[in-house]
């Protein structure tokens, strides 16, 4: 393999990541609060077909991403109102609302399948970065969205570890009734916490059709939604290990290809595998060593309803 | 949750603050008759969306419902695909419904069920001469020990290292799909091959025989899926397993008490949840696919859980739901021939759910109004000494 080939191919592994670290770094949000937004695949799926449909009427992607925020965010609020206000149970109303968006999102977009997108996310080059050798063609040829999406989880660190802001999420997610006591609006943080991550899930799926596939199809975001759900987990709920699961599980897939083309003899399958493999033993891994200290990586008060008192 | 010091501190009279709306969510004391409100809630919600969804659609509204009922009781053909969807899906209902009962989730029944199927076709791939009484049981037992095996994990990492079981049964979904996929497209690739990622199709002895009822032909699976709701609804009432987890379920701590090995319940209950999707795929592999395929289940796993949750630890409930479950996917399929897309019968379904959960929300909340002096805090006070302790 040679050195321009390595470079493409990280270049790629980082492009069509981008989906997948925006939606897991708003999901990461979500979680530190307390909620899982298990609901995310169908969130991505909505922000998709509503960022291509505005790509489509109004010519820029600019707007086509906005759109998918804004749809993202307006479903993923849906999913909040029902779980976190009527404390009904995540994981039924998460399964509901994929089948929600699965069933809509195809029967509207019928009519845009293999409708070739008229606006596209440009590639945005680095003056002098990018003519480097080997890292200007693997790291800043990118678009715009992929440089933003690589700050992002330094951005959320900085807040969940250095404010009182991200003092107050955590102390939401691990024990409510001690921030409602301190007089936090438990509800309130976290249906804020959905929305924000409705909207990167959102804009995370409008990317995929915008700036990846360039194109609407049934079902487009092909369980790039739920490889973000399992990074968060993957990432034992730390933001900067955000960005390492989703460049690993990103890279992996594009090694998939890349195996088949260079006739590695590895089936396919073991590279599309690996990132729920992965997932699953480093939790497991996680929590035997955490086992003597007797704590837990995950927010305590995860998944569960908040009732005062 | 963790206990803690700054538990106590929640139980403190709090100090006053500013709020938004005169009017709070809390839950009912004494909730009652849940799962009525949520059934009915259900059904409401099915009439609903099922009146609605035609005004999504370019069909006229005649049409769409012609095409659900001739896809439905209204011909033979309709009927056989109903109680062909049903004969898997009861099975993932009580997948689901079983380990629910202690408060587990099995979310990974997709891929119990792929890997059950897979089992059963390597077992029959590793005998084709064999006679079909002889290789017909031989691939029931297999694909139920395969629905097993694929559950052990999650299990594991639940009881000894305290791992959700929600993330590790639904993430081994995938990893199903990726092996049976491998299978299919190298060692078991097919002859001739129809599109999807399907293996060769298994021995023809192999395959369970069909019965003919008026024109309405289904396999003979449908018989054993009808029949182990009644099972499982008399084992829970008349059998020691039974009891104890019933006993279990309500309160672990008074079964503990009461000198029950709650840890060897929660291991049963889950393999039996494996063991029931393994069956479950291997039964639908048998009787209509004939051959494995990555789509084989088509989600009939979550619909199952779903079904589960809705039923709420009723095993004949589980069998009414997946019946009713069942219309409404036969009936989104035969959509397709007045031209809607069958998709749309997902939305449908998806409402549904949420109309449940409003229904249930309804049974176990109320509104308060917070305005009324004391009403929260003077409560709370005089609580506190039994609540310190108390976690939701």
């Amino acid at each position: 393999m040679d050195y321009q080939f390595l470079a493409l191919t990280i270049a790629t592994a980082i492009g069509i990541s981008t989906a997948i670290l925006v939606a897991a770094t708003g999901e990461l949000l979500v979680e530190k609060v307390g909620v899982y937004n298990i609901a995310l695949e169908g969130v991505m799926l909505v922000g998709a077909l509503t960022g291509f449909i505005a790509g489509q009427t109004t010519g820029s992607w600019v707007l086509g991403l906005i759109a998918g925020g804004v749809a993202g965010c307006a479903f993923a609020m849906v999913f909040g109102l029902i779980t976190v206000v009527l404390r009904t149970d995540m994981i039924v109303v998460g399964v509901a609302l994929i089948l929600v968006a699965l069933g809509t999102t195809q029967t509207i977009g019928s009519s845009y399948v293999a409708v070739e997108a008229v606006t596209k996310i440009p590639n945005a080059d680095i003056p002098v970065l990018s003519s480097l050798p080997f890292i200007g063609t693997a790291l800043f040829q990118q678009t715009w969205v992929t440089y933003i999406a690589m700050a992002l989880p330094f951005v959320v660190a900085f807040i969940l570890f250095r404010t009182r802001h991200g003092l107050n999420m955590r102390a939401i997610g691990e024990n409510p009734n001690a921030a409602d006591t301190a007089g936090i609006s438990v509800i309130g943080w976290r249906l804020f916490y959905v929305a924000v991550g409705g909207v990167l899930a959102g804009v995370g799926g409008a990317y995929i059709t915008l700036g990846i596939v360039d194109s609407w199809a049934g079902n487009v975001t092909a369980g790039q939604g739920w490889i973000a759900f399992a990074i968060v987990f993957f990432a034992g709920w730390q933001p900067l290990w955000i960005l390492v699961g989703a460049y690993f599980f990103g890279a992996l897939s594009v090694l998939g290809d890349v195996g088949q083309v260079m006739g590695w003899g590895v089936p396919s399958e073991a590279f599309t595998v690996l990132p729920y493999v992965g997932t699953v033993a480093v939790m497991m891994l996680r929590a035997w060593k955490q086992k003597s200290k007797g704590a837990v990586s995950w927010p305590a008060a995860l998944g569960l309803p908040f009732y005062r008192g | 949750m963790k206990e803690s010091l700054i538990d106590a501190v929640a139980v403190l009279p709090p100090t006053p603050k500013r709020s938004f709306s005169p009017w709070r969510i809390e839950r009912r004391p004494d909730p009652e008759r849940i799962s009525l409100y949520r059934i009915s809630a259900v059904l409401l919600g099915l009439a609903v969306s099922l009146v609605v969804a035609p005004f999504f659609t370019s069909t006229p509204p005649a049409e769409f419902y012609g095409a659900i009922w001739s896809g439905t009781f209204g011909s033979p053909l309709g009927m056989s695909n109903v109680l062909t969807i049903a004969t898997p899906l009861i099975l993932a209902g009580l997948a689901a419904s079983i380990p629910y009962r202690l408060g587990l989730w099995n979310v990974g029944i997709d891929g119990q069920m792929l890997m059950g199927a897979w089992t059963a076709t390597a077992v029959a791939f590793a005998m084709p001469q064999a006679p079909g009484f002889l290789m017909i049981p031989t691939m029931m037992i297999a694909g139920m020990i395969g629905g097993a095996l694929w559950i052990i994990i999650p299990t594991f990492a639940r009881l000894v290292l305290g791992v959700s079981e929600v993330i590790t049964t639904f993430l081994l979904n995938f990893v199903a799909v990726g092996w049976v996929a491998y299978w299919c497209t190298g060692p078991w690739y097919p002859k001739s091959s129809a599109g999807g990622v399907r293996a060769e199709p298994i021995p023809i002895q192999g395959e369970i025989g069909k019965m003919d009822i008026q024109g309405i032909v289904v396999t003979w699976g449908i018989l054993i899926s009808i029949a182990l709701p009644f099972v499982f609804w008399a084992a829970f009432r008349f059998t020691r397993w039974g009891y104890e987890v019933t006993m279990i379920g309500d309160n672990h701590r008074a079964g503990r008490y009461g000198g029950m090995n709650v840890r060897r319940l929660l291991v049963t209950s889950m393999l039996m949840g494996g063991l029931l999707a393994g069956f479950g795929g291997t039964i639908y592999m048998m009787g209509t696919s004939g051959q494995l395929s990555t789509s084989l289940t088509n989600n009939t796993g979550f619909n199952g859980l779903v079904i589960a949750v809705l039923a709420g630890s009723n095993e004949l409930a589980v069998l009414a739901l997946a019946f009713i479950y069942s219309l409404l996917l036969a009936g989104g399929g035969s959509l397709g021939i007045v031209g809607v897309d069958s998709d749309l019968v997902f939305a449908i379904i998806g409402i549904t759910l949420i109309f449940g959960s409003f229904g249930e929300a309804y049974a176990r909340l109320r509104l308060v109004r917070t305005k009324s002096a004391g009403a929260r805090s003077d409560s709370k006070v005089k609580e506190a000494p039994w609540t310190i302790n108390s976690s939701h």
